[in-house]
């Protein structure tokens, strides 16, 4: 199995495994109750804030657990625009569904959201940012996960601080480009996930700058500074602050891997099939995500020839009922609809191994050349099929 | 090496219990959803629960899953020509529609492309090899038998295709899909057209097509009565509730004609019904025949048959005159249990 899409999540290790399984065994107690027993989860529980505070440089009350990046998007998102009745809503048209169908509801429900386009790199068209009103918040993710574009964050958070606005960064798949800090340095919210650095899948983190900024949108007891109720499931929390502190101290080591990895990948892909495009080519991407379009080839047709010989990859964001439409994030670089039918993301972690990733290549150029075949030979009556 | 197999799963029974036989033969299959319809006007088909039964009966057997989103092929090629038959007053089958362009064709030619052998579908009628033909047969179970939407397929798509159900009863299927614990087997069928909620057929089209109303006039000239929408109607349609059609006889009435100019529509009684030919165009053959050729004809999905003369690809002659065929329906022609073509009626 060659596994390239670790931008959707990735295994847990032997030693992330092991780690779960000691406090699970030992220190399972609720963290809110008030014995020994609950006392020691909650020692658990409050040794990983520390320890995600530090790496992040806030203080550990800035640190407010979720079961997940999803979770977290949604609090800062209702739960500033509940306390902020007349606050305007900058999204980029290029935000994860998280961000984006929120925002879309609260649009739905009233709200006014003002939607960032993005040129034919995926880049923010920063004339937007000048109706910013101050109040407003403003959401923009630090690295795409689709097509891997990198926000020039330093910037965009001037804008919005000298305007008096509120700045949330979706920062799940920034790790090979930003250092947590330096993204927590610029933002007022900052939204991590866990899975995508190696925990396991239900636990993410809101570092929030005042947390009197946004009142709670779920209710029940008062864990973690009343902002998000439920019983605090120590494990994960420790997870979580266990793999951000590895992942940060031997992150060198990890982009070394993925820049090679990427670099071996398009140059496989571009001599084996040389008509292939790289989404957003000439913008800043981050070294872990590559995008590709195929012409004429459908992504679905080629995910599953890929999943049949062991290679798994994505055709974008995955979606509940596995029947994806054109990628919004596609159609907003002025891509056809046919092009965004015809892409696939690839992405690699620091487990990558970039002899298979070559491997993978040919397996690609492999199933595009089959299915250019079937096309070439009339085989094929797809729509969007280019004129053979 | 074994065979590899598509098989479409709907999340109903049939194509379960497809996927369930495909795998116990030992064939290495892959299990795929067409996502076709949904939105704002989901009357339940292709919904979220569907992809997830089918899913989950993949996963009960073992099998990959996978979604192929042929909405805008189902659009193009079934519900607009749908909708322009209606314009065109004419009766359309939408079911042939789709396995013509989607099941045997879209997704036939990609699962071809991708290098599967096979397509399998939970379809009650059977393939079987005979004389070196590959011949389309009615399904074990004559009341759920579909030859007829399959009359469409050709000899080159049939000799990739299999219908694994085809040769049990549906009573049969259920019972194998509750001993094996499958999720579907107990799972209402839908068998309405599949983009419109039951009893949805008028609000569907009177939401998307302009409709006429028109006077009905009987064979003698007399107006006897007004009609809510020619498209609404059909040949051969008595309309009991509602606006009655025309009793001047005293004789029951139907609709014989629709008239595309002023949307009058012409009734009259059974005996004016009958007909004795039929014409036929988008014509196709599961097999070589030769003309003339004595045939069954069946004019629906189901129902009995008629004995008529297949005199050359654009017209049927029928032994004794008999109701007319709504324009827009699909007449397919049988020797005994083998479905050898269809063509659609044109008058």
């Amino acid at each position: 199995m060659i596994y390239l899409d670790a931008a959707v999540t990735q295994a847990t290790t032997p030693d992330v495994r092991e780690r779960m399984n000691q406090i699970l065994s030992q220190t399972w107690g609720n963290v809110s109750g008030g014995h020994a027993v609950s006392r020691e989860a909650k020692d658990v529980l409050e040794k990983a804030r520390e320890k995600v505070a530090s790496i992040c440089d806030v203080a550990p009350d800035k640190v407010v657990f979720t079961s997940g990046s999803t979770e977290a998007l949604n609090l800062v998102i209702q739960g500033y625009t509940n306390s902020h009745r007349d606050a305007k809503i900058f999204c980029s048209l290029t935000e994860h569904p998280a961000v984006y169908k929120t925002v879309k509801n609260l649009e739905e429900q009233g709200r006014v959201v003002v939607y960032i386009p993005v040129d034919n790199q995926g880049v923010l068209d920063e004339n937007f940012f000048e109706n910013i009103q101050p109040g407003d918040l403003v959401c923009v993710m630090a690295v795409n996960n689709e097509i891997g574009v990198i926000n020039d964050l330093s910037k965009i958070a001037e804008v919005v601080k000298s305007k008096g606005a509120k700045l949330l960064v979706d920062a799940v798949q920034s790790f090979y480009t930003f250092l947590p800090n330096e993204i927590t340095a610029l933002a007022d919210y900052i939204v991590f996930s866990g899975h995508k650095l190696g925990s396991p899948q239900g636990v993410g983190v809101l570092i929030i700058g005042d947390r009197k900024s946004i009142s709670p949108i779920n209710f029940g007891g008062s864990q973690e500074w009343e902002l998000r109720p439920g019983t605090t499931p120590a494990f994960l929390c420790d997870s979580f602050a266990y793999v951000l502190e590895r992942e940060v101290n031997s992150r060198q080591e990890a982009i070394n891997n993925v820049v090679k990895c990427k670099k071996e990948f398009i140059d496989g892909l571009k001599e084996l099939v040389p008509d292939c495009l790289i989404h957003a080519e000439n913008a800043p991407t981050s070294p872990h995500v590559v995008s590709v379009h195929f012409e004429g080839i459908e992504s679905q047709m080629m995910l599953t020839m890929l999943d049949s010989r062991g290679v798994y990859v994505s055709k974008g964001s995955a979606c509940a009922s596995g029947a994806s439409t054109a990628s919004r994030v596609l159609l907003s670089l002025g891509l056809e609809e046919e092009r965004a039918q015809s892409t696939l993301r690839f992405s690699f972690s620091r487990h990558t191994d970039v002899e298979e990733v070559r491997q993978a290549a040919e397996i690609v150029a492999d199933c595009v050349n089959q299915l250019t075949r079937a096309l070439l030979a009339g085989t094929m009556l797809a729509e969007g099929s280019p004129d053979v | 090496m074994s065979k590899r197999v598509l098989i479409a799963m709907s999340g109903g029974v049939d194509s379960s219990v497809a996927a369930l036989l495909l795998v116990q033969q030992g064939y290495e299959v892959d299990g795929v959803t067409l996502k076709l319809w949904g939105g704002e006007t989901d009357s339940g088909c292709c919904s979220l629960s569907d992809v997830e039964d089918a899913r989950r009966v993949a996963g009960e057997l073992g099998i990959a899953h996978y979604v192929f989103n042929l909405g805008d092929e189902f659009t193009q090629h079934v519900v607009n020509p749908y909708l322009q038959a209606h314009e065109n007053l004419l009766t359309p089958n939408p079911c042939i529609e789709c396995n013509r362009h989607i099941k045997f064709a879209g997704l036939h030619d990609r699962a071809m492309a991708m290098g599967y052998d096979y397509v399998a579908t939970g379809h009650h009628a059977r393939v079987e090899k005979i004389d070196g033909i590959y011949r389309l047969l009615r399904g074990a179970d004559p009341a759920k038998d579909q030859s007829y939407v399959l009359s469409m397929v050709t000899q080159e798509v049939l000799s990739h295709t299999l219908l694994p159900v085809g040769s049990m009863t549906k009573a049969q299927v259920r019972e194998v899909a509750a001993e094996n614990g499958l999720r579907t087997a107990s799972k209402a069928e839908s068998m309405d057209v599949c983009f419109i909620k039951k009893h949805g057929r008028q609000e569907f089209l009177s939401e998307r097509i302009d409709l006429h109303p028109g006077k009905i006039i009987d064979m003698q000239g007399n107006l006897v009565g007004e009609h809510e929408g020619a498209e609404l109607l059909t040949i051969g349609q008595r309309r009991g509730a509602g606006n009655a059609i025309g009793s001047n006889a005293g004789e029951k009435q139907y609709v014989i004609e629709r008239n595309p100019d002023d949307y009058s529509i012409i009734v009259g009684t059974k005996d004016e019904l009958n007909v004795s030919q039929a014409n036929l165009n988008t014509v196709s053959f599961t097999r070589d025949i030769s003309f003339p050729c004595e045939v069954s004809v069946q004019p629906r999905a189901h129902g009995s048959v008629f004995e008529a003369t297949w005199e050359s690809p654009e017209l049927i002659t029928f032994k004794e005159p008999r109701t007319r065929i709504a324009p827009g329906q699909t007449a397919a022609c049988y020797l005994e249990d083998e479905c050898i073509g269809s063509g659609i009626v044109t008058s």
